[in-house]
């Protein structure tokens, strides 16, 4: 052997010569490579797509965080929910700030028939709320004949900026000057007034800002002074939850009496998607490539079956084994490269186009906007990839084993007894489907939350590769090769071939 | 028959004399045919004598300084044969395949080692043809080209038909031959039938000697 | 002997086993030396396509040696035996010699990439080649837009690039017309006169005419030799040919 030809430069030009055969036959065979293309072009575009929904709606952490306390630094309100807190806020140190928050209930009359409500008694200019409680249009209502409502009530209401909502009996309740929203909850539908504005609205809570003021300090006046006594009735100071503990937590069961609880904005530990998550779409992931990779399996073997002679003639001029190999290998990496590429593009796009109604639907505000998961989606991409050099593999092993008088004369090998890869791909197809199944079951929400764990990665990522070792042994080959050639050449033949035009 | 033809077809072209006729002729076959002299007289003088030409005047001169011309009747004989296309029937007797067939008919010898011993003469003339058509400049000795290209095919067609009667003997069997060949000849002798045919024998040395005109069947 | 770039020992090929097995060489032994073009006749089934796939090393004898360069194919692995078709043997078939969606210059190249010649330079050589065989302006056509004789031409191009030594040809005149034929004869006659060994497998004597000697074939056998010729002497002195 020259010296040209081995060493890293001669394994790229042999490598080059097997793209370009493949590219070359790529062209000719439009229908087979399109039809390889689009099978691994769903499957990435439906997981970029799922990836990139997915992490658009994801709030970050911080977002969660402002959306919920808006400015505030502590939020006080009754243990439980609906009852009315029979607390005020003694001495706060200088520049700390406590606004108070009252809730009730409304009906309404609309154009279509009574709309109930709930009322929100909230100062909507006090800055504190920003984030949590957004004036979107108007301005906020002061005094006892203005109301805010939400977008979603006001178009229930049928009514707009300077219209006057009235209750079931026809006594006006106040005159609409602004329209608020709830960021983190855009289909409440809420009235607004000033503090005390409305009648039958109770204390709901208390936001308190720290200010200038040290935040424990705050937290320390905010807290039932020692005692160890359980606080009864509307006493101040009943069960605070420890600093630390998550929002979600039981708090120290108190006896009897209405309890409050005080929620500290750094305590809040925000929920995450998570490794559980990932772990799902891993498995997901594989599931949809494999079912790719099995599809395309035929079309590459009808492939090999058609450049037989080509092939043939490649080794009679000096193609080693190993170049045969690698001309199938390179019809699935350019297939596969392309597929995955045109699929991650098409799946992003397509979030991109709905990104306008997500809001909506998902009745959120997404203030970072179309997020693009730049590894999940790679990840999908280089699965793409992997599915067509998986479903190329079998019949590229098939090309290197040729003899050069079969395959002149476009004669397929004797392959491998049957009956051993239909065993094998069985075994590991069952063992794929365990650690698939394994990996579910074990990444299924857990009370609520899916915890990251980095073994369900490991498990996840192992399924992935069992299954697509199952393709490239060849269960396709025993199992499903027939019926999916027969639909293959029923697919390729519809396309015209350009004839070897030899005279 | 041919010369003859031919001779009357430079003489369209205008009167010529003997001579000069010879150099023409000789010139068209591309050196591939040299001709006597006396045989271009004699066959000139035939022609006369046919009404075919004349002589352009009447002096008394020697009759081989005469140039000669078409007459009409020569004129409509060359027209009718440039026109007909040349007729091969009946078919020149081969001395091959006299041969082949005597031996397979008698057994005298073994038939695959006559075949066998023919082509390779045969090819190796081929060989030798082919020396002459590489060395031949188609600008230049074109004619000759032509002539030497009819000889390489004839040879080829001959090789061609040993490898078919091989192949035709490997199916049929010598003996089978042989013994069909024997029944005809007893066939015949116990019914003579109608006196032989009568075939017009061309006088056949074989398809590379001199064929002077006489010889010829037709 | 020593000088041979070919030589077949003894060679016989048997295909399939038991009762069903067909000979189809049965000890032929042959030797061509550099700048020889020898033509091998003989009927379908004499076993003349078996040879030149043995000599070029795409199948293997039953028995017997079969030595290219001086080297027993038969001591090669499957990786040299490649080297050795893509930088000391070449091969013309009687069809399908081209790959269909290469240009003419890009097939010719093939032999040369599969040895790690880089692209500009096998390019170069490739055009080269073909300019050898008289199909300069045809580089970048592709296959179906070339005629038999310039596919056949294009595909000898192929088969001598680079350090070719043996040139091996299956009936390549097989779909030609007689005009076609002789220039790829003729090629392959430039080819053998340029030191290349050559051995040309046809069933038309007037092709196997241009050889140094002609080798006929029947029942796997080699049966008798003509020529080298005595040299052209002038064919006709004294005779007269017949019309």
């Amino acid at each position: 052997m020259s010296a040209a030809a081995s060493g890293l430069a001669g394994r790229w030009v042999r490598w080059r010569v097997a793209l370009r055969l493949a590219a070359r036959d790529a062209r000719r065979h439009r229908g087979r490579t399109g039809l390889v293309v689009t099978l691994i072009a769903i499957p990435v575009a439906l997981l970029a797509g799922g990836a990139t929904l997915w992490a658009t709606q994801d709030v970050s952490p911080a977002e969660e965080t402002v959306q919920r306390f808006g400015a505030a630094d502590f939020e006080v309100r009754a243990r439980d929910g609906d009852v009315a807190l029979d607390w005020v806020p003694g001495e706060l140190p200088d520049g700390a700030q406590a606004t108070p928050l009252d809730r009730g209930e409304l009906l309404l009359a609309g154009e279509l028939g009574l709309v109930g409500a709930e009322s929100i008694g909230v100062d909507l200019g006090a800055s504190v709320h920003q984030g949590r409680l957004d004036l979107v249009a108007g301005s906020a209502p002061e005094g006892e004949d203005e109301v805010a409502l939400t977008p979603a009530l006001a178009h229930d209401l049928d009514v707009d900026l300077g219209d006057v909502i009235a209750d079931p009996d026809g006594e006006p309740v106040g005159e609409v000057v602004g329209l608020a929203e709830w960021p983190s909850a855009l289909p409440r539908r809420t009235v607004f007034a000033a503090p005390d504005a409305l009648p039958e609205t109770t204390r709901a809570g208390w936001v308190v800002t720290a200010g200038e003021a040290d935040h424990e300090a705050v937290a320390a006046a905010l807290d039932p002074t020692a005692g160890g006594e359980a606080p009864r009735g509307d006493q101040p100071g009943a069960d605070t939850p420890e600093a630390g503990a998550p929002d979600t937590g039981e708090a120290a069961a108190g006896d009897g009496g209405a309890a409050w609880r005080v929620t500290a904005r750094a305590d809040v530990v925000p929920v995450t998607g998570g490794g559980g998550l990932a772990a799902a779409f891993t498995v997901v992931a594989a599931l949809a490539l494999a079912e790719a990779a099995l599809v395309a399996a035929a079309a590459f073997a009808v492939g090999v079956r058609r450049q037989l002679r080509d092939l043939g003639l490649l080794a009679a001029v000096g193609g080693r084994p190993g170049d045969l190999r690698r001309v199938v290998l390179a019809g699935g990496l350019a297939a596969g490269s392309v597929g995955a590429l045109l699929g991650a593009a098409g799946g992003i796009a397509v979030v991109a186009l709905l990104e306008p109604w997500l809001e909506s639907w998902l009745g959120q505000r997404l203030p970072d906007g179309l997020t693009v998961p730049v590894g999940l989606v790679a990840l999908a991409a280089v699965g793409g990839v992997v599915a067509a050099l998986a479903a190329a593999a079998a019949p590229a092993r098939t090309a290197a084993r040729l003899t050069i008088t079969e395959a002149l004369a476009a004669r397929l090998p004797p392959g491998a007894p049957p009956r051993r890869t239909a065993t094998a791909g069985c075994a590991l197809a069952v063992l794929g489907a365990l650690l698939g199944g394994g990996a579910a079951w074990l990444a299924r929400p857990a009370g609520g939350t899916l915890d990251q764990d980095p073994a369900l990665v490991v498990i996840a990522v192992g399924a992935v590769l069992v299954v697509q070792a199952a393709v490239a042994v060849g269960l396709y080959n025993t199992l499903l090769a027939p019926a999916w050639q027969v639909m293959v050449r029923a697919i390729c033949e519809r396309f015209p071939l350009r004839t070897a035009g030899l005279e | 028959m041919a010369i003859r033809n031919a001779l009357l077809a430079l003489l369209a072209e205008g009167p010529k004399h003997g001579y000069q006729l010879k150099i023409e002729f000789e010139a068209a076959m591309g050196g591939s045919w040299p001709l006597n002299i006396g045989q271009v007289y004699t066959t000139l003088q035939r022609c006369a004598r046919d009404g075919l030409i004349e002589p352009t005047d009447a002096t008394g001169e020697d009759v081989r300084q005469r140039p000669y011309r078409l007459t009409e009747a020569g004129r409509e004989v060359l027209h009718s044969w440039l026109a007909a296309p040349v007729d091969r029937d009946p078919p020149q007797r081969d001395e091959l395949a006299v041969k082949l067939l005597v031996v397979l008919a008698t057994s005298a010898a073994d038939p695959a080692v006559v075949i066998q011993a023919q082509r390779t003469a045969t090819l190796e003339r081929l060989q030798q043809l082919n020396h002459f058509a590489r060395d031949t400049d188609p600008a230049e000795d074109f004619a000759w080209l032509l002539v030497v290209d009819h000889l390489i095919l004839q040879a080829d067609a001959e090789v061609r038909w040993l490898d078919l009667c091989e192949q035709r003997l490997a199916r049929a069997g010598p003996e089978a031959v042989a013994a069909a060949a024997r029944r005809a000849a007893a066939d015949v002798a116990a019914d003579p039938g109608d006196g032989g045919e009568e075939d017009t024998v061309a006088a056949a040395d074989g398809p590379d000697r001199p064929q002077p005109d006489a010889g010829w069947s037709r | 002997m020593s000088g041979a770039v070919l030589e077949l020992d003894a060679v016989r090929r048997v295909f399939g086993t038991g009762r069903g097995a067909t000979t189809a060489l049965d000890g032929v032994s042959l030797s061509v030396a550099a700048g020889e073009l020898v033509a091998v006749m003989g009927p379908s089934g004499s076993g003349k396509s078996t040879l030149l796939t043995l000599a070029g090393g795409l199948d293997e004898p039953t028995s017997g040696r079969v030595r290219v360069g001086g080297a027993d194919l038969a001591a090669l692995d499957a990786e040299a035996l490649a080297g050795l078709r893509c930088r000391t043997v070449g091969y013309v078939f009687q069809d399908f010699n081209l790959l269909p969606t290469l240009t003419a210059a890009e097939n010719v190249a093939v032999p040369l990439e599969l040895d790690g010649v880089g692209a500009r330079a096998g390019r170069r050589q490739a055009h080269e080649a073909l300019a050898g065989v008289g199909l300069a302006g045809l580089a970048d056509r592709f296959p179906d837009a070339l005629s038999g004789g310039e596919q056949q031409r294009t595909a000898i191009a192929r088969a001598c690039v680079g350090p070719r030594r043996l040139l091996l040809a299956d009936e390549p005149t097989g779909a030609l017309d007689s005009l076609a034929g002789e220039q790829v004869l003729a090629v392959l006659r430039d080819k053998a006169d340029a030191g290349l060994a050559v051995v040309l497998v046809t069933h038309e004597a007037r092709y196997a005419a241009w050889a140094d000697r002609v080798v006929f074939l029947r029942d796997g056998r080699a049966q008798d030799q003509a020529g080298p010729p005595a040299g052209p002497e002038t064919l006709l002195a004294g005779s007269d040919v017949t019309p």
